[in-house]
């Protein structure tokens, strides 16, 4: 049970770093990511190669998070041109891209087989303590996007933030550059996005490009709804109330034992699916924010 | 000269707004445009401070070509600008609106925020002394806590003035300052103005209420379809055919 | 092969493919002249119409008779959310309705998948050798594809441009307020655009169907390439989403021997990228002030 429950702790807290980094993105200045799940690929593909190839894992995760930022800014400085929507949608294109290159580019993923022996931390110990370990390293990073995120917001560089998004008109009439407030809090938020990948990748073992489909990206949208934009807290009560919805639902099969794992698959992705649908009808103030107006 | 505009040209689609304009403003001097409206003013304020794209022309700022700066570069080089209806921060309490304006702030980059809360913090105490400066000189130091969405619209005007203050501006320009604002309001503002102006600031300012602007300005441009049509002092300028009859063509 | 037959060819599979396209980009853009969103399930109602189409067409022996069935399920779910989600989200911002538009793209889709599996479906349409036209290859389900592709956008334009309901689906993508002031009930014409929206998507699935084979994704596979067309095309107007269909159908097929087949799909992101850098707002974004 201990480590049934440790592993479900691990991958609530690898959703609550998803979560962050689009409450970073979207809450902060609008900025919308339908793409999140490429740079959560790229960060995972990252440290996973690299570590396979003998580097540490602290430096693995590290070049994670590098990867992902850089990789969101040929896309940021689209972003601050593009109506909202359609950066939506470049970014959903995105996200296509990079798991077409991993599919594809067999020299440097392996394709469809999948990168094997990503080493996992801590493993000259205990199953147990490997875990608990893990779930340290996991709470102590969701502890450091909290506090970059509170320091993004209540700072001098918050106070541009919010400038931003009351009226981002006035902002370049007191000689502030939106665009490269802009651009930064999406590097800084895709790095995050990255640094859950690579966190996953060393969790599992092992990373194969059907990992990166777009429901991830959603699961963290949904989480983030749920708990309200622009809130940290909302991102992470938010990340563990869908956990707790889909870890609940595997019980269902032992009270209804003739649904198949496929089956319950589709149930799961189908209330996804109704999850969002009822959470912008019923809760909008969850995805509004301070962007009624957009 | 300090602000320098020629020839701007500015067009929507196939409908030309303004059609190759200049104006000049002089070190410290206080300067109006005034012309009916759908003349071109405000297009040819969005062409200098660099709002919207002008078609042709050049803008100078103390004989530097600014032309091809955005925006906020253009403000950064001592451009100002008001908005005809103010665009405070309305989520954003006064003291922040304006602490929001000084420019070159350590904890505004990514790097010294993180690296180095020290400087930051000392920074802060830097622009807390500066909006302190300001609220004085606007006279809002009593709703420095209220959100500006709060304010009353001459309260607005003052607000905007004070946050165009804070980019250390050589010459700002004043879209309808004195708009649905009360006479005291105005009094208050036209005060705010020459006071500024005393310590060197320059004005530009688009007005429609010209007993109030003439009192400002020691020289008036009159715009009239994209064009300027007359300069000169605002008594002379007034009572020229041409701009009567721009004004009363559409005012009849 | 010569190249001149070569590009002959690729310029023909791509006009093929180009029509599904241009059907998917036109039900994304009535969406987004009608509701002003792009509604990313677009692609799901699609998979719906293909799987319906081929459930009946099984079912009753015959593929005309599943392709109405096909159109008349998917313009009945097409109506369904409108009137449960889309209508509720009209006066609200349009990333709202997006990401609603997400939700039911994936409820659409499991909740099929749920029935119908994983496995791929073929319709059982008798396998033909291509004629050979002077070297110019023509599968005969191409040429059914692109006849019945052409038949469905030229009836389409017809009900849009020749007849009273059209004029008045017209006119309430143009400006609601204004059509609604004019005496038109708008209401019943959203419906009748939300069903006509349907049926175009279960004709692209079907279509889709018959060229290559029926799957959960096939419907979100194209939802990139109908957004980009849609973008070539300006958002706004039918004519130039079935052009920018096209376009993007043509460059697929003669990019993807340089980019490799498996990247077809990439292109349409980069069209869509190198398009919106030149035109940030789309083809019709007018001169905006700096934000």
């Amino acid at each position: 049970m201990t480590s049934y429950l440790l592993a479900i702790a691990i991958q609530v807290g690898i959703l609550m770093i998803l979560t962050l980094s689009l409450s970073i993105q979207y809450g902060m200045t609008g900025l919308i990511n339908f793409g999140l799940v490429a740079f959560y690929a790229l960060g995972a593909y990252a440290s996973g190669l690299l570590t396979v190839a003998g580097w540490p894992i602290a430096a693995g995760i590290g070049v994670a998070a590098l990867v992902g930022s850089l990789a969101s800014l040929p896309l940021g400085f689209i972003a601050v041109r593009l109506k909202a929507e359609y950066l939506a949608i470049v970014t959903l294109g995105f996200a296509e891209l990079v798991r077409l290159v991993a599919l594809n580019e067999q020299w440097l993923t392996r394709g469809t087989t999948g990168l094997g022996g990503i080493p996992r931390p801590f493993q000259d110990q205990p199953p147990i303590v490997q875990a608990a370990l893990f779930l340290a390293v996991v709470v102590f990073l969701i502890v450091v996007f909290v506090l970059v995120s509170r320091r993004l917001t209540v700072s001098p560089y918050g106070r541009i933030l919010a400038s931003i998004r009351d009226n981002e008109a006035a902002v370049n009439a007191i000689g502030k550059n939106p665009s490269r407030f802009k651009i930064q809090i999406f590097a800084i938020g895709s790095a995050a996005g990255a640094v859950a990948g690579a966190l996953q990748a060393h969790y599992i073992g092992y990373v194969s490009p059907d990992q990166f489909v777009a429901h991830v990206t959603f699961m963290a949208w949904m989480a983030m709804i749920l708990g309200g934009t622009g809130r940290v807290s909302g991102a992470l009560i938010g990340a563990f109330v869908i956990m707790l919805f889909f870890e609940g639902s595997r019980f269902l099969r032992d009270v209804m034992p003739w649904i198949s794992e496929v089956e319950m698959a589709s149930v799961r992705l189908a209330a996804v699916g109704l999850l969002l649908i009822l959470a912008t009808l019923y809760r909008p103030q969850g995805i509004v924010g301070d962007y009624s107006s957009r | 000269m300090i602000l320098s505009a020629r020839d701007i040209s500015v067009s929507f689609g196939g409908f030309t707004a303004v059609d190759g304009a200049g104006i000049d403003v002089a070190e410290g001097a206080v300067v109006g445009l005034v012309g009916p409206n759908g003349a071109g003013k405000s297009s040819l304020f969005g062409a200098i401070t660099g709002y919207l794209p002008a078609s042709g022309g050049t803008v100078s700022l103390d004989g530097v070509d600014i032309s091809r700066l955005p925006a906020y570069g253009r403000v950064r080089r001592g451009l100002g600008r008001t908005f005809q209806v103010p665009r405070e921060f309305t989520h954003l309490s006064v003291r922040d609106n304006l602490s929001a304006a000084v420019p070159e702030q350590s904890g505004e980059t990514l790097l010294k925020l993180f690296g180095s809360p020290s400087a930051v913090r000392k920074d802060e105490a830097r622009v807390r002394r500066k909006v302190d400066e300001v609220l004085e000189i606007v006279g809002l130091g009593h709703v420095q806590d209220l959100h500006g969405g709060s304010l009353s619209g001459g309260q607005r005007k003052l607000l905007e003035l004070g946050r165009v203050l804070l980019t250390d501006p050589r010459v700002v320009l004043l879209d309808e300052p004195f708009g649905g604002v009360n006479p005291v309001m105005i009094e208050r503002l036209s005060e705010v103005i020459k006071s500024l102006n005393d310590r060197g600031v320059a004005f530009l300012i688009v007005e429609h209420n010209l007993a109030a602007l003439s009192r400002l300005v020691g020289r008036l441009y009159v715009m009239d379809r994209g064009k300027v049509i007359a300069e000169g002092a605002p008594a002379d300028v007034l009572s020229l055919p041409a701009v009567q009859d721009a004004y009363l063509g559409t005012v009849a | 092969m010569s190249s001149g037959q070569w590009i002959a060819n690729q310029v023909l599979n791509g006009l093929v493919e180009g029509l599904v396209v241009a059907l998917v980009a036109l039900a994304i853009t009535l969406v987004y002249a009608i509701a002003r969103f792009s509604n990313a399930a677009t692609g799901d109602y699609l998979t719906f119409g293909a799987y319906v189409t081929k459930g009946a067409a099984t079912w009753t022996g015959s593929l005309a008779a599943g392709f109405v069935a096909g159109m008349v399920a998917t313009a009945l779910l097409s109506v369904f959310f409108y009137g449960w989600v889309f209508r509720r989200l009209l006066q609200r911002s349009h990333v709202i309705a997006l990401v609603a538009s997400i939700g039911v793209a994936f409820f659409i889709r499991h909740t099929m998948t749920l029935f119908t599996g994983h496995e791929p479906f073929v319709f059982d349409v008798p396998i033909v050798r291509a004629w050979n036209i002077n070297g110019l290859l023509l599968q005969p389900t191409d040429v059914a594809v692109a006849v019945a592709g052409v038949a469905s956008l030229g009836l389409v334009f017809a009900l849009l441009h020749f007849t009273a309901l059209g004029r008045h689906m017209r006119a309430v993508a143009d400006n609601v307020d204004l059509a609604r002031s004019s005496g038109i009930d708008t209401d019943r014409v959203m419906i009748a655009l939300w069903l006509l929206i349907g049926a175009i998507a279960a004709i692209a699935g079907t279509l889709v169907g018959l060229k290559s084979v029926i799957h959960p994704e096939m419907g979100w596979d194209l939802l990139l390439p109908g957004f980009a067309a849609a973008i070539l095309g300006g958002f706004a107007s039918p004519i130039g989403a079935v052009v920018g269909g096209l376009v993007i159908g043509l460059t697929h097929e003669l990019a993807a021997p340089f980019v490799g087949y498996s990247y077809k799909l990439a292109v349409s992101f980069l069209i869509i990228l190198a398009f919106l850098l030149w035109r940030p707002g789309g083809l019709f974004g007018r001169v905006e002030e700096v934000r």
